[in-house]
């Protein structure tokens, strides 16, 4: 038995297995010949905790990362990007390379530096430049270059994507799409596997800006015949790549499709440090009078640390830390009661906010223990919110006059992510089928080690579907 | 062969280093090597520190901006 995994960066599952089912006749014919069902996302429902949590079957307490970026020790607002050697637990790739199986791994999230394994790995978008090493084996890149018909081919993302006619953005999401799975074939085709990995990320890219023209009811709907479909299309090219590239895997492989989170559509942000700052919360030196993210206040000496509480990060979710004593530069909460006293405070005052009509958002609150265990629950943050259950996203930055923005500091946005990914499994022997119901992104993982007759190690968090 | 520069180290400490390397069964050819060693594990503890350099970085946050994660 081989597995294969694709990933479809926030495909959401109640489009995919809903109005969109007919339209993508691959994943349809794997749901009827297999299992289907909504998997629920970490906390965050964020693409760098989440694929790292499938693919290790571990909770994000366990790795420490919950957004793209990272606070750097010492600092509050010193922000790192997420790379592949923070997750320190074994990922499949590993666990197949230590009994000398082999693994294709290509364009998954935090993947860069690419790691030595049994086999080959193609580094995700946050590989910095084409001129990066972004394979493993090295020699490997000139290769995939070639496939792609050159450097100055080769699509690592796209840019500036949310402040560019829609069109445009659509034509080049739909050539990284053809981008990615013609390295993809050309893997298939050249490369021995036990286990191939490949995520797409150009969903997660179209959902946020392609969203309003096909959701009636989303508030910013626009009418345009010509993107009505844009998003569903990207969906149907991948389907029919998907088709293709199945042609290509031997008849005893497990298939499986899978996102690491949905999306739902965005009605407003939720300026949350906006909030902390008015209740006194989070102490400002002085208001700007323009919307200012939270590490240039902290750069321009604007936040008293000695008198702050609770700052927010985040953008689709609000992630709160305490100025804890003892863990922040200069925390001023100290431990226990006291600390336990702020969370509540926090979380009370962020679910009574109401929405810019008065209305009453479905707001969740996750404490930091409820959501992570494991060696870096440390890192993680005090509390994650999820405004009207994720269809309010966050907004960290200050200055707007109100506690609402929608054309945000950050640009326009249509949609959010949802707490729910798909997933989709073919089992060559049976044991799937019907709907899935109650699983987890980190029950990928002990699934496919079980698939291919490898004992899940013990202490994963997830458990296998089979 | 990078460039070098002496330290100076309590002498106790540097006994017991060389002790180590002795016993290291061929290892660590020299106390110089070792520390080299320790010091490096300790300061690449966490890793996550040297794998961008900082105009790399700011690549990287150039596009994450236009993602609005940034």
């Amino acid at each position: 038995m081989r597995v294969f995994i694709l990933g479809i960066d926030s495909a959401e599952p109640s489009l995919v297995f809903g109005p969109w089912r007919e339209e993508l006749p691959t994943i349809s014919q794997l749901m009827e010949e297999g299992a289907w069902g909504k998997v629920a996302s970490t906390v965050p429902p964020i693409t760098c905790p989440a694929w790292p949590s499938a693919f290790s079957g571990c909770n994000p307490g366990r790795f420490g990362l919950y957004d793209l970026r990272y606070r750097r020790k010492g600092t509050y607002t010193d922000f790192g990007i997420v790379n592949s050697r923070m997750v320190r637990v074994p990922r499949l790739w590993n666990v197949l390379s230590e009994r000398g199986m082999r693994s294709v791994v290509a364009f998954v999230p935090v993947t860069y530096p690419p790691e030595p394994i049994e086999g080959c790995m193609v580094a995700s978008f946050l590989t910095p430049s084409v001129r990066s090493q972004f394979t493993y084996p090295p020699e490997l890149r000139e290769e995939v270059l070639k496939v792609v018909g050159g450097p100055s081919s080769y699509i690592i993302d796209v840019y500036d994507y949310r402040r560019r006619d829609p069109r445009d953005l659509y034509r080049e999401l739909r050539a990284k799409t053809d981008h990615d799975f013609k390295v993809i074939a050309h893997l298939l085709r050249t490369k021995p596997w036990d286990l191939f990995v490949a995520v797409v990320m150009s969903v997660d890219r179209a959902q946020h800006t392609l969203w309003k023209f096909f959701d009636k009811d989303h508030p910013r709907y626009v009418d345009d015949p010509e993107l009505r479909e844009g998003l569903l299309d990207l969906h149907r090219q991948i389907d029919e790549w998907l088709a293709k590239v199945m042609d290509l895997l031997p008849r005893d492989t497990m298939v499986i499709v899978a996102s690491d989170h949905g999306a739902k559509r965005m009605y407003h942000r939720i300026n949350v440090n906006e909030i902390l700052a008015s209740e006194g919360l989070l102490k400002l030196r002085e208001v700007p009078d323009r919307p200012t993210g939270l590490a240039e206040l902290d750069r321009r000496g604007l936040i008293d640390w000695s008198k702050t509480v609770a700052f927010a990060l985040g953008a689709y979710v609000a992630q709160v830390f305490v100025n804890l004593e003892g863990r922040e530069p200069r925390g001023v909460v100290k431990p226990g009661e006291e600390y336990e006293a702020v969370r509540e405070q926090v979380a009370d005052l962020l679910k009574s906010v109401r929405g810019p009509d008065g209305e009453r958002l479905d707001t969740r609150v996750f404490m930091r223990e409820e959501a992570y265990r494991g060696e870096m629950v440390d890192v993680m943050p005090d509390l994650t919110v999820y405004f009207d259950n994720l269809h309010y996203g966050a907004n960290e930055a200050v200055g707007f006059g109100s506690p609402y923005s929608l054309e945000t500091a950050k640009g326009p946005d249509d949609s959010n992510h949802g707490e729910y990914g798909m997933l989709v499994i073919r089992d060559p022997e049976g044991r799937l089928s019907g709907e899935l119901r109650g699983a987890k992104l980190e029950d990928v993982a002990p699934t496919v080690l079980r698939a291919l007759g490898l004992e899940p190690p013990p202490g994963l968090d997830g458990r296998s579907l089979i | 062969m990078p460039e070098k520069v002496a330290v100076n180290i309590s002498k106790e400490l540097y006994e017991k280093a060389k002790k180590f390397v002795e016993e290291s069964g061929g290892e660590f050819k020299s106390v110089e090597e070792f520390i080299e060693f320790v010091l490096r594990e300790v300061l690449e503890e966490g890793g996550e520190e040297s794998v961008y350099t900082p105009e790399e970085e700011e690549e990287i946050k150039r596009r994450l901006r236009a993602l609005g994660y940034l």
